[in-house]
């Protein structure tokens, strides 16, 4: 262990980046838990590895490098079945994340914002399936619509979310 | 393809993927799209940020930021809250990503301070919901003021308990534990966060669903890493935090100073203070031992069996033991096989991050009556178990590829042994229920779920059913709580998520005579 003031540092920055670390995963690792243990590995060894890291270069680069290392290492140790993509597919999907910083991170940013804007309505889908976990027949219960229909809003939800998304950052000069 | 032709297809694709129910096809098709065109990969990553961010954003953002809209825009996004926490792990201890004090975080718990005691998740005035985030778990000697509560009674958000004696146990959502002692008012602020404004509480927050959990109190609040921890808040809100075991983060709140305000990290043994009004936190040394052991004794007098959950009945024969039965085993899975169990996502929709490992089994011999259910424990990380209400259910299905119950052949209730935990640490780990007769017939595919009752959502499940290889087998179902907002329990409990392979189910029967 090191001295507390290392720690904070080292707690601050990944929670800078732990979210678009955590969104590199799962890009690299479709499963919902099976992305959040490997980005419970990943964070133990970037913790372990701080010293390593030098600061004024790309946490983001640094940490998606040893999250990919990690991701091979999690898929080598699970079934085959766990396998959807090759490591030339992976490694490919980790390059173009590396080189998507800036615009996830703005991204990340503009997606609260545009949650905000959502009609009443679709706020309350949105915080019953990613709040209140719910799923689409509770929701469809919840909301006395049919199961189809509550597809149906999700998806225009998520289509109208990523075009605010994408307007804001084309608006801040973000080319896509 | 138009643009909206082209979201739609890739938008499909992830969520199917996501959801484990990309079609053969898919399963081609999206691996060489991904390799092969670019703009097609950096969509899929766009989209995959997406639903990650939604589901950290919106996780967060109903309890954390209530209405406070305006401040949302920095804090949601950039404090996505993260945090090393100490995880047991069998041989080793792992620093666990988790929820944690961020820069922004800070600032901004002294602008919600204090909690309203009922909070609005962003929706319309007159459909509020408020979700369940804690249960009371057990009591002793408990006298409240007002309403008395009950055992297993679930605690909605922001609901007050106003204990003036005795002892009560409340599980959150998330996994950790408060012990409270009376006189104290407590509030069960969210699935991982309460507030103590008066009293005295040991929390103990040894899952890894409970990184991250916080007790809030007048002028400070203190944050786990993975520890237990006690707190002592006095008539004028001075409060005193006293580390039992781990690691804590001890914030100084209402000081003034938002934006960096005093923060202090306290390990095991460790005790401080923050005076009535906030401001300078001050080391406090060593716990004292009398101390010490005025909380173990508080845990071990509300973890004794005589107090377990009076509102339960059962009547199914529940036993433990150290071997497995050998005795008329119809069918069995001592699984050799040590690879990975097979899991399967639930169906589009349903709740996001599931991790399910199922088997059903094939009954292939006529006139089958089942005595027993045995299932080896692997390994239980806490007593929470102990003295809990279950319901053991079999059912039939369709096929082995079914994931639908069909019709229930039997229902029976039970009680978990009081020293379930302790049991299991002794070595007689397998636990066996005994089902009145149930005649089963041959070719018939059937699933068994057992449900731990006292919860307030079927969380946890062993066995069921299956689409996977092992058709004949009969097997488990483990699963694991995602992200806030769902109702599963730790997988880890039961199977151990170490050794996945070693699942193994008896089932005992005689032939019936006709």
């Amino acid at each position: 262990m090191s001295d507390q003031s290392q720690v904070n540092e080292f707690l601050r920055i990944h929670a800078r980046h732990e979210a678009r670390l955590h969104g590199f995963i799962l890009s690299l690792l479709p499963n919902w838990s099976d992305a959040e243990e490997v980005l419970q590995e990943t964070a133990t060894i970037l913790w372990s590895k701080y010293d390593s890291f030098k600061p004024g270069t790309s946490y983001f680069a640094w940490a998606c490098q040893i999250a990919r290392f990690e991701v091979s290492r999690y898929l080598r140790r699970q079934h085959r079945s766990r396998m959807i993509f090759n490591e030339n597919v992976l490694d490919m999907i980790a390059q173009s994340s590396e080189s998507m910083d800036d615009e996830l991170f703005a991204r990340q940013q503009a997606l609260a914002d545009c949650v905000e804007k959502l009609s009443d309505k679709d706020r309350r889908l949105v915080v019953l399936r990613y709040h209140e976990g719910l799923k689409a027949e509770g929701i469809a219960r919840q909301i006395g619509r049919s199961v189809h229909a509550v597809y149906k809003a999700m998806k225009r939800i998520r289509r109208l979310l990523f075009d605010c998304v994408s307007g804001t950052l084309a608006r801040e000069g973000f080319a896509e | 393809m138009s643009s909206q032709e082209q979201f739609d297809h890739m938008d499909d694709m992830v969520q199917r993927l996501l959801d484990d129910q990309l079609s053969p096809e898919e399963h081609q098709e999206l691996p060489s799209l991904l390799a092969n065109d670019d703009a097609a990969r950096r969509q899929y990553i766009r989209l995959m940020h997406q639903q990650l961010t939604l589901s950290r954003l919106i996780g967060q953002s109903a309890t954390d930021c209530g209405e406070h809209a305006e401040s949302q825009h920095e804090s949601l996004a950039s404090s996505l809250p993260t945090a090393i926490h100490w995880r047991k792990h069998p041989g080793r201890f792992v620093a666990v990503a988790a929820v944690l004090t961020v820069f922004f975080l800070s600032a901004f718990f002294a602008l919600v301070w204090p909690w309203p005691e009922e909070k609005e998740i962003a929706q319309g005035p007159a459909e509020k919901i408020t979700p369940t985030v804690a249960q009371l778990v057990r009591v002793v000697d408990a006298e409240w003021e007002g309403v008395a509560p009950n055992p297993g009674e679930a605690l909605k958000e922001g609901r007050q308990l106003k204990l003036k004696s005795g002892l009560a146990q409340i599980r959150f959502s998330d996994g950790a534990s408060v012990i409270l002692e009376g006189p104290a008012v407590f509030t069960a602020a969210t699935a991982n966060s309460g507030r103590l404004v008066r009293g005295s509480l040991v929390a103990s927050c040894e899952t890894e669903r409970a990184r991250g959990f916080t007790i809030a109190t007048p002028h400070g609040r203190v944050e786990d890493i993975g520890t237990r921890f006690a707190v002592d808040v006095r008539e004028d809100g001075a409060a005193e935090f006293f580390v039992l075991s781990g690691l804590v983060v001890v914030t100084s709140t209402g000081g003034g100073d938002e934006q960096d305000p005093p923060r202090m990290q306290l390990s095991k043994g460790q005790a401080a203070s923050v005076p009535a009004g906030g401001g300078r936190i001050a080391s406090q040394g060593n716990v004292d031992l009398q101390r010490l052991a005025e909380y173990r004794e508080r845990i071990e007098r509300i973890s004794k069996p005589s107090n377990k959950p009076e509102s339960t009945t059962g009547n199914m024969g529940i036993r433990m033991s150290a071997s497995a039965p050998t005795t008329d085993v119809a069918i069995c899975q001592v699984s050799a096989d040590g690879g990975t169990p097979f899991r399967y996502q639930r169906p589009a929709g349903q709740d996001r991050n599931p991790r399910d490992a199922g088997q059903s089994f094939l009954v292939h011999s006529a006139g089958l009556v089942l005595d027993t259910i045995t299932v080896r424990i692997d390994t239980l990380t806490d007593n929470s178990f102990d003295s809990q209400a279950v319901k053991l259910e079999i059912f039939t299905l369709a096929d082995g590829a079914d994931f639908d119950p069909d019709r229930s052949v039997a229902i029976e209730n039970g009680i978990l042994p009081d020293d379930m935990k302790a049991a299991v640490d002794a070595g007689k780990s397998y636990i066996t229920f005994d089902i009145t007769d149930v005649t089963l017939n041959p070719r018939q595919q059937y699933g068994f779920l057992l449900t731990h009752k006292s919860e307030q959502t079927a969380n946890l499940l062993l066995a069921a059913k299956t689409n996977s290889p092992y058709k004949d087998g009969i097997g488990i179902m483990r699963e694991q709580r995602g992200a806030a907002g769902d109702n599963y329990q730790e997988a880890t409990v039961w199977t151990g998520a170490s050794a996945p392979g070693d699942l193994e189910f008896y089932l005992q029967g005689h032939t019936s005579s006709d």
